[in-house]
């Protein structure tokens, strides 16, 4: 009967294995290119196989993809882009530099259509279109990453459709689907998958695949178990079963641009104290966490606040390695004494650190936290919060310790204590707005530098780990996912082993 | 105005007054939750800092820079006009948006329901006909147990032993493109088991109540000692006097499932109103918490009136406001 069942399984499964590929991949809304609050994460991911982009990115870098090439004037303030000849949009109907010019003109009048929207409305003055294959951007000021960050994260869209439309946000029409992608939308089902089905005209070669799926599933190791989907992204401890399983491949492990903090409130005592706060990150064991609350699936986090693959990241940062005994004479020296197993303070009284965790998925973490302060002789408890009042909790600076989380870790925040705005430091606000401002790459790159020292030395939060993650997936069709280095789109774009460029064959591709 | 006229006018004034209580309450207590749909954008995979001009800008997209008074006004406009508003995280129309969902929902719970109700009136009219036989205290004990279980754990159990232990059914409740209702019932199988094992127990515990207790009557006596055949003991006296207690606390059964299925439906993924409910959450998209919201109470006291309309008519003091 198992085997009868099995057996029926399996040929519901091969009803689709023949040119079509599934990808799990959780409900992100509909596939319409204008989402800004649904932007930031897997929806970029979702869309680029319908949407291109002027530069694209392969495993490593980012490579021309609608712009064939480009080139800037000497003050930096025009980018002349060389527009791919002979691409069309899914309706049949040529590409050229007026869709360019009417998209970023949309995003510089309406920047509330994309959450990037607002960098193209402070940098970009006009776009000029001397040819059908030629777009002129011309800035305001010079900007040094304009062209990753926005011309590799804004999709390109139909000027003949669009241009039509007065609420592009909300707009219903079926043609809001129609971009050059590699993939066409065929059927998008609410809550259960996406159909896109190949667009073999694409102009960076033809489809591997001709239905593509993208399907919502609870459990993504049974569902890769029992082939009810082809690859998904899992923990190194999930993917483990799938290691050296015949039709199997395994990439990764890779570190998610997400990481964990704990956020100190330095606007009261004692976390207002720097060598109070460097005290506690000696006292808290994060190889511990990363071992206990994450089954060994993270590394630890750059104190500097950088993901390593950024291309800010410094390595010389302070480390803070575990090792209570210097925590707790560098907190005798700030009046703290020892008596018995608690910590008492100046007054002599018990000293608490209460701690504020945002979120259930948190509540281990914050354990292990808790359990080393509470070696370390502090009376503490927690206090757990969804992100809603817990971000009130941060305003209102309701807080001492906050222990929290959030991806966008390839950048400097203008708050540094982000989610937090309680630190000041003038030093920071200037490296930030010459990390922010200049147009000169090594003096960037000198004030990411310091910018990272300044934020490991006065620890406005501490951060413990990047969470791993592998892409699992099965070998056919030709397909072989690989991780895109800095995100799909510019540099810190969403993380995803989804690349377009894994499911086109030939062609650009192969670059 | 006759007395049967007039408890039905008041009745449907109760309703009335719960309806506009629940949608005035259904929009204050979510905005004054804290939070924000653009929380979200901070704690993406790609954390965005927004500055104070573009939180502006998009809260005045969606019309969320104003007082809240100046938003329940557009609100409470809307409702009147039956309109839902547009879904801030979806970009589409709250209706369309709940729809696939609300549809999934329905087809599970109207699945479930049936044979859980059959079932459990079933059981528990068997039982109260063999009260305190020995077979019947096991039945009663059994399904004790099965009632005080919680709607995830059964569904959890479920999902381990028939979808990975012994995989007879799918593992995954998402459909795949091409596939028809035979693929939705295979998919529904374990969801819909869960459901009935759920709400089996509660079924046959108050139908053997209200049988129990109509068996003790002087008119079931009366009919047995007029030597009427069981079988109209049964179907005349016995169904017709336990009937109104039946129904009105069917419906209530009804009504409450909504939250238990939403259990059951996370455990399976089933894409039910739970997972859209859980993301409208998340994400602080009140339009689209606030259609949900209204939808499943819509449905609850719309239940909940057809019984009490029911029970009116089934027993004729009640609507006599006796």
């Amino acid at each position: 009967m198992r085997k009868l069942w099995f057996s029926l399984l399996l040929l519901c499964g091969s009803a689709l294995a023949s040119g079509s590929y599934i990808l799990a991949q959780s409900d992100v809304g509909s596939p319409a290119p204008f989402a800004p609050l649904r932007q930031a994460g897997p929806h970029f991911a979702v869309t680029s196989f319908v949407y291109d982009t002027l530069l694209w990115r392969d495993a490593t870098r980012a490579i021309p993809w609608l712009a064939q090439s480009w080139s800037w004037n000497e003050a930096r303030t025009a980018l002349t882009v060389r527009l791919r000849p002979r691409v069309t949009w899914h309706d049949g109907q040529a590409f050229d530099s007026g869709d360019v010019k009417y998209t970023f003109e949309l995003l510089r009048s309406k920047p509330e259509l994309s959450n990037q929207g607002e960098l193209v409305s402070t940098y970009l003055d006009r776009v000029e279109t001397p040819n059908p294959t030629t777009a002129v951007f011309v800035l305001k000021r010079p900007v040094l990453d304009f062209l990753e960050r926005v011309l590799g994260w804004e999709k390109i869209v139909p000027e003949h459709i669009w241009s039509k439309v007065t609420d592009q946000l909300n707009y219903q029409g079926a043609d809001r689907f129609v971009g050059t992608g590699p993939f066409k939308v065929k059927e998008y089902r609410p809550g259960e998958y996406y159909l896109f089905e190949a667009n073999n005209a694409y102009f960076a070669g033809k489809p591997r695949v001709d239905q593509l799926i993208l399907r919502q599933v609870s459990n993504p190791v049974l569902a890769l178990r029992q082939g009810e989907v082809d690859a998904a992204p899992l923990s190194p401890t999930q993917a483990k079963e799938f290691e050296g399983r015949a039709g199997f491949a395994l990439t990764g492990p890779n570190p998610s641009y997400f990481y964990s903090t704990v956020l100190f409130n330095t606007n009261r005592a004692p976390t207002n104290s720097r060598e109070f706060r460097q005290a506690i990150a000696y006292g808290i064991n994060r190889a511990r966490i990363i071992e206990q609350g994450l089954q060994g699936d993270g590394i630890p986090a750059s104190t500097g606040t950088i993901h390593p693959e950024s291309p800010w990241f410094g390595n010389q940062m302070p480390e803070y390695a575990y090792n209570p005994e210097t925590a707790l004479a560098m907190l005798q020296k700030l009046g703290f004494r020892r008596q018995g197993e608690a910590l008492l303070d100046a007054q002599g009284r018990q000293a608490e650190l209460p701690i504020v965790c945002r979120g259930q998925e948190n509540v281990r973490i914050c354990q292990l936290v808790q359990q080393d302060i509470n070696r370390l002789g502090f009376k503490t408890e927690i206090r757990v919060l969804e992100t809603g009042p817990n971000q009130q909790v941060l305003d209102r600076g309701d807080f001492v310790i906050n222990v929290n989380g959030h991806g966008g870790t390839f950048n400097f925040f203008p708050n540094p204590d982000f989610p937090g705005r309680y630190y000041k430091n003038p030093r920071y606000d200037e490296l930030y707005k010459r990390w922010n401002e200049t147009t000169s790459a090594a003096e960037r790159l000198r004030a990411a530098l310091e910018l990272q020292r300044l934020l490991a030395v006065d620890l406005p939060k501490l951060t413990l780990h990047h969470p791993i993650d592998r892409g699992v997936f099965r070998e056919k069709e030709g397909i072989r996912l690989f991780w895109t280095k800095g995100g799909l789109a510019g540099r810190g774009g969403p993380p995803s082993y989804y690349n377009k460029l894994a499911f086109i064959e030939g062609g650009l591709a192969s670059r | 105005m006759p007395r049967p006229a007039r408890t039905l006018s008041s009745l449907l004034l109760q309703y009335l007054g719960l309806a506009l209580l629940a949608l005035t309450l259904n929009f204050f207590l979510l905005r004054l939750a804290p939070g924000s749909p653009l929380l979200g954008l901070e704690h993406s995979e790609i954390a965005t800092a927004l500055s104070e001009e573009q939180k502006q800008r998009l809260l005045t997209q969606y019309g969320l820079d104003q007082s809240l008074l100046g938003q329940f006004w557009q609100y409470a406009g809307r409702m009147l006009r039956g309109d839902l508003g547009t879904s801030l995280y979806y970009n589409q129309p709250v209706t369309q948006a709940v729809w696939p969902y609300l549809e999934r929902t329905l087809l599970l719970v109207l699945l479930g329901f049936l044979p859980a109700l059959l079932l459990g009136v079933g059981l528990g009219l068997v039982s109260a006909l063999n009260y305190k036989q020995a077979w019947e205290r096991w039945l009663l004990g059994g399904l004790v147990l099965l009632q005080a279980l919680p709607p995830f754990l059964i569904a959890i159990l479920l999902l381990i032993l028939l979808a990975v232990v012994w995989p007879v059914f799918p593992v995954v409740s998402t459909m795949l493109p091409g596939q028809g209702l035979g693929d939705r019932l295979e998919r529904l199988a374990l969801p819909v088991l869960a459901y009935v094992l759920w709400e089996l127990g509660l079924f046959y515990l108050f139908a053997r109540g209200a049988f129990l207790s109509v068996l003790g009557n002087d008119h079931m006596t009366y009919a047995r000692a007029k030597g009427l055949p069981e079988r109209i003991v049964i179907f005349r006296h016995l169904l017709r006097a336990a009937l109104p207690p039946l129904v009105a606390r069917t419906a209530l059964i009804l009504s409450a499932s909504f939250g238990g299925v939403f259990f059951i439906e996370a455990v399976f993924g089933y894409p039910g109103l739970s997972t859209l409910s859980l993301t409208a959450i998340a994400r602080f998209d009140y339009p689209l918490i606030e259609g949900i919201f209204l939808l499943t109470l819509g449905t609850i006291l719309l239940f909940n009136l057809l019984a009490d309309l029911v029970v009116m008519g089934l027993d004729p003091r009640t609507a006599e406001g006796r």
